[in-house]
């Protein structure tokens, strides 16, 4: 049996040994995994509650947001799905919003991501912390500056300009997970490769973009949502025509606190729980949250 | 919450210790008196549970059954930070973000001490341990060497009544480890502090323990002393651990030039004084060590072998036999100009030297 | 770990990054550069160049008590994130491994989900028939519902759950990375619990809180949606102001200086925070 496993990863049941010593120290102990357990379970609850409530709520029979619910019925899902052109349109845009700035910025950043992750030049360093910089800026900032822009350019607003600002704040997540995924890379798997014989092109198809898959996969996903759920540049930069879901929702819980609201958030909860779990066995993707 | 101050010097005592984890047995059934004042190794290959049974005496880890008392005092039911056992960790761990004289007086510090005289308390503890003058430097700042001496000195500065080291040497380089061993001996008799040592490497065992406990897939299989272990090992797997052992298979009959004769598998036969562990007459397993064996002819109450090899080796003759069913043997014998110098091919005659222990294990 | 780049490979550099290179200085540097020229204009036609925007934000009581309503908000719920996800931090490294996998993805779920779906949930929990209002009419502690919604209060609470992750996961990074033994050595030696939180664990985790910290405060001091569907009309925060200085009063010098004077803030903290983290950083990794 190995003997690595004695010494290293924490272990809960060393020092919380069921041994009681003099009161003053159990006195002591259980104090103090008291407060840490209450405050810890409490965290952990303020983490699922609002979800939990949210979901309930969706499938009230009333036309309220009552919690507890008056009685239950599917509803408003299927109101949603009938009654609710508009939703299901702002759903669409979304998605489709979602996906083609993913996927643009996935060309970019995996392309710079490749140009810069494993440099120790200044330069490189430089580059890679202002082309993540985006990150660290209030995305409003971002999207009123881009608003001005367009309008100096005199180019009206439209699903283009809406595409334009959401690559824009999610090629950082793909060139933070991509990056990581390279740091993490052995080089000597590049240099055996090319001593035999094998053309960069060819290198890169067969050895690096198999082992950075997972991590660029990581990044889409985490880019793709943050698209799909974000407000701030959608509401500068949105037209009339193109308003994307969080936009919509924004109305309806600002104007007449529709029921509905909840129903949507249900099946946005819903399918991000399932991507994030399908995405967690493939990609590992909390593994880039930490 | 100051626990008292314990006085050093007591005796630790192992009963029937048994530790199960993840569905596999770590300890067995491990009895061990370690009188106090005494520095006890515990060694053995890795994953034999050496380390878990320090971890066990510290009060890091509750056994799944057995007790252990310190003096008098069954401690089981004590928390680590009120045993009273001072534990070394192979790494240290050294506190990264306090000085070296902030960690020492650490412990102090947590019983309650003034800050005045922890400071004073852990100064005396740095000179002891001759790192008096570091006081204001940080753990990263300092070798390997150095810092254990300051993880020494931390440990020793509560005065725990027993002392804990895991693994201490071994991340230190070898020049560097034999100086310390002979430090922690000096530091250890002058404190009269009970000591258990948990390691592999069985030089450092054999040099600095009073008593050595040669452990095994979760049991203790021979306590004694070095030189007892070294020459009368109690079981089959001490002997090869130790030292280095020809193993002889064959049959073993009362009688013969010595007493005893064990008829090799090989072919030939060895003549014994005495036959044990083991003096049943059957199958067994004779461990006899290169130095203890001695070449001559061929004659009827030796092992017929041929040389294969001659090496010298500082002041001796490393001979590698062949047997006759293939297996080889190791002999040593000072090289000096009177002893008859056999080449490679020569056939000879290999017996155990009279007075010289060779251990007979059941097979 | 970084291959020394040997000649041909630099040359590949410049076309593999230029693409994004280029998307970046078009469409992030530009606009920012924009952004703060815009907001050097006196006026709102933009015809006088002047420091005349920051010069009425700063002179104004109504405005000053925009940015430190937000600023204080955003101390507000880095405090409240610090001492409830450190516990959860704390239990997440002391859980059992099959734990361990679900526990992370609760914690990174708010993360993926819209910042309006979290504001809304709170909407439906504080709201005058939400949970916390029917458990205490139903307790009988209050005759009629509460008014939380649309309270500083319920912004800072709401905020502070959804802001938690941000604070949660670099502090399991840092505890994670913390060695074991030390916190074992310190109780060998004779420390209780909390002396061992307060004089081990805490200090040796300071790199994951101030990471933290600063995360929770840049998004919290941003967080419009939130701070618009919870805190109502009540009170105003920089975001929502910028907003409606911009789409609705169309007078963007005076939106771009508060975008700039928000931005110019947030990268004060950010830099304090680093200072400070470097200091503490030297330690820890001994």
């Amino acid at each position: 049996m190995p003997e690595e496993f004695v010494s290293g990863a924490p272990r809960r049941a060393d020092t919380r040994a069921r041994a009681t010593g003099s009161l003053r120290g159990a006195l002591e102990r259980r104090s103090f995994w008291t407060v840490f357990g209450l405050l810890g379970a409490f965290a952990g609850l303020l983490l699922l509650a609002p979800t939990v409530v949210v979901i309930v709520t969706s499938f009230t029979s009333g036309y309220s947001l009552k919690f507890p619910p008056p009685g239950y019925s599917t509803r408003w899902y299927e109101a949603l799905w009938t009654q609710s052109p508009e939703l299901v349109d702002a759903f669409l845009l979304s998605l489709r919003l979602a996906a083609i700035a993913t996927g643009i910025s996935v060309l970019l950043a995996v392309a710079a991501a490749l140009a810069l992750a494993r440099r120790r030049e200044a330069w490189a360093r430089v580059a890679e912390s202002m082309l993540l910089s985006p990150l660290m800026l209030p995305a409003l900032a971002i999207g009123l500056s881009l608003l001005m822009l367009f309008n100096l350019a005199g180019l009206g607003l439209s699903f283009g300009t809406l595409v334009i600002g959401h690559v824009a704040i999610t090629t950082p997540y793909i060139l933070r997970t991509t990056s990581a995924s390279l740091l993490q890379m052995d080089p000597s798997l590049l240099e055996s490769a090319r001593s035999l014989g094998a053309r960069p092109l060819h290198v890169f198809r067969t050895v690096t973009l198999p082992l950075i898959a997972r991590g660029i996969a990581a990044g889409a996903f985490i880019g793709f949502m943050y698209s799909f759920d974000n407000v701030a540049v959608s509401l500068f930069l949105s037209d009339a025509r193109s308003e994307a879901l969080p936009i919509r929702m924004w109305h309806i819980i600002e104007s007449n606190l529709d029921v509905r609201a909840a129903a949507v958030s249900g099946v946005l909860v819903t399918a991000t729980l399932i991507l994030m779990v399908v995405m967690e066995r493939v990609a590992g993707v909390s593994r880039h949250f930490r | 919450m100051p626990a008292p101050v314990r006085a050093p010097s007591v005796e630790v005592v192992l009963d029937r210790i048994h530790h199960r984890y993840a569905g596999a047995t770590a300890v067995e059934s491990v009895s061990l008196d370690v009188p106090a004042g005494e520095l006890v190794a515990l060694l053995g290959p890795s994953g034999c549970g050496k380390t878990t049974l320090l971890r066990i005496v510290a009060g890091l880890l509750r056994q799944t059954g057995g007790t252990v008392r310190m003096g008098a005092e069954v401690v089981d039911a004590l928390p680590t930070n009120e045993r009273g056992a001072g534990i070394v960790f192979q790494n240290y761990a050294l506190f990264p973000h306090m000085s070296v004289a902030a960690n020492v007086a650490y412990g102090l510090r947590a019983r309650g001490v003034a800050a005045q005289e922890a400071r004073r308390a852990a100064a005396e503890m740095l000179a002891m341990v001759r790192m008096e003058a570091f006081g204001a430097r940080y753990p990263r700042e300092l070798s390997g060497g150095q810092q254990q001496r300051v993880a020494l000195a931390r440990t020793l500065a509560v005065r725990p009544r027993v002392l804990l080291l895991d693994e201490p040497f071994a991340a230190l380089d070898k020049n560097l480890r034999l100086d310390m061993q002979i430090e922690i001996k000096r530091i250890q008799r002058e404190l009269g502090i009970t000591t258990l040592l948990v390691t592999h490497d069985q030089d450092e065992a054999m040099s600095m323990a009073d008593r050595i406990a040669v452990m095994n897939a979760g049991r203790v299989e021979q306590f004694d002393t070095p030189e007892t272990i070294y020459d009368r090992p109690a079981t089959r797997f001490v002997a090869t651990f130790i030292g280095t052992a020809n193993l002889l298979a064959g049959r073993l009959a009362p009688g013969g030039p010595r007493g005893f004769t064990v008829e090799c598998d090989g072919g030939g036969s060895l003549a014994l004084d005495r036959a044990a562990p083991c003096s049943r007459a059957g199958s067994v397993v004779v461990a006899a060590r290169p130095e203890h064996l001695s070449l001559a002819a061929p004659a009827d109450g030796a092992l017929p072998a041929t040389v294969g090899m001659v090496l010298p080796l500082g002041p001796s003759l490393v001979y590698e036999l062949l047997l006759g069913n293939g297996h080889t043997l190791k002999v040593t014998q000072p090289r000096n100009a009177e002893a008859h110098r056999y080449a490679a091919g020569d056939r000879v005659g290999v017996s155990l030297r009279p007075g010289s222990p060779a251990g007979v294990f059941a097979g | 770990m970084a291959a020394a780049a040997s000649p041909s490979r630099t040359a590949s550099a410049l076309p593999l990054s230029l693409p994004l290179g280029l998307f970046f200085v078009a469409f992030v540097l530009a606009p920012m550069l924009l952004l703060a020229w815009v907001s050097l204009h006196d006026d709102a036609g933009m015809t006088r160049v002047g420091f005349g925007q920051y010069a009425k934000f700063l002179t104004d009581a109504f405005n000053l008590a925009v940015l430190g309503n937000t600023l204080w908000l955003g101390l507000e719920v880095t405090a409240l994130t610090l001492v409830i996800g450190f516990p959860l931090a704390w239990l997440y490294t002391q859980a059992p491994g099959r734990w361990q996998g679900p526990l992370m993805l609760l914690i990174i779920l708010p993360l993926l989900t819209s910042s309006v779906v979290r504001t809304f949930a709170w909407v439906v929990i504080l709201g005058r028939q939400g949970i916390v209002n029917t458990a205490l009419l139903d307790l009988g502690w209050i005759a009629e519902p509460l008014k939380l919604l649309y309270t500083p209060g319920a912004v800072a609470v709401a905020l502070a759950q959804i802001e938690l992750p941000l604070m949660v996961l670099p502090l399991i990074t840092a505890l994670m990375n913390v060695d074991p033994n030390l916190r074992q050595a310190s109780l060998a030696l004779g420390a209780g619990h909390w002396r061992t939180f307060a004089r081990v664990t805490l200090p040796l985790s300071m790199p994951g809180l101030l990471a933290g910290a600063l995360l929770v405060f840049a998004s919290s001091v941003s967080a419009f949606v939130t701070q618009t569907l919870v805190g109502g009309g009540q009170q105003m925060f920089m975001p929502y102001y910028m907003y409606q200085q911009a789409i609705q009063a169309n007078n963007y010098p005076f939106a771009a200086a508060i975008a700039m004077l928000l931005l110019v803030c947030v990268l004060a903290v950010v830099v304090a925070i680093n200072a400070l983290g470097r200091r503490s950083r030297g330690f820890v990794h001994a």
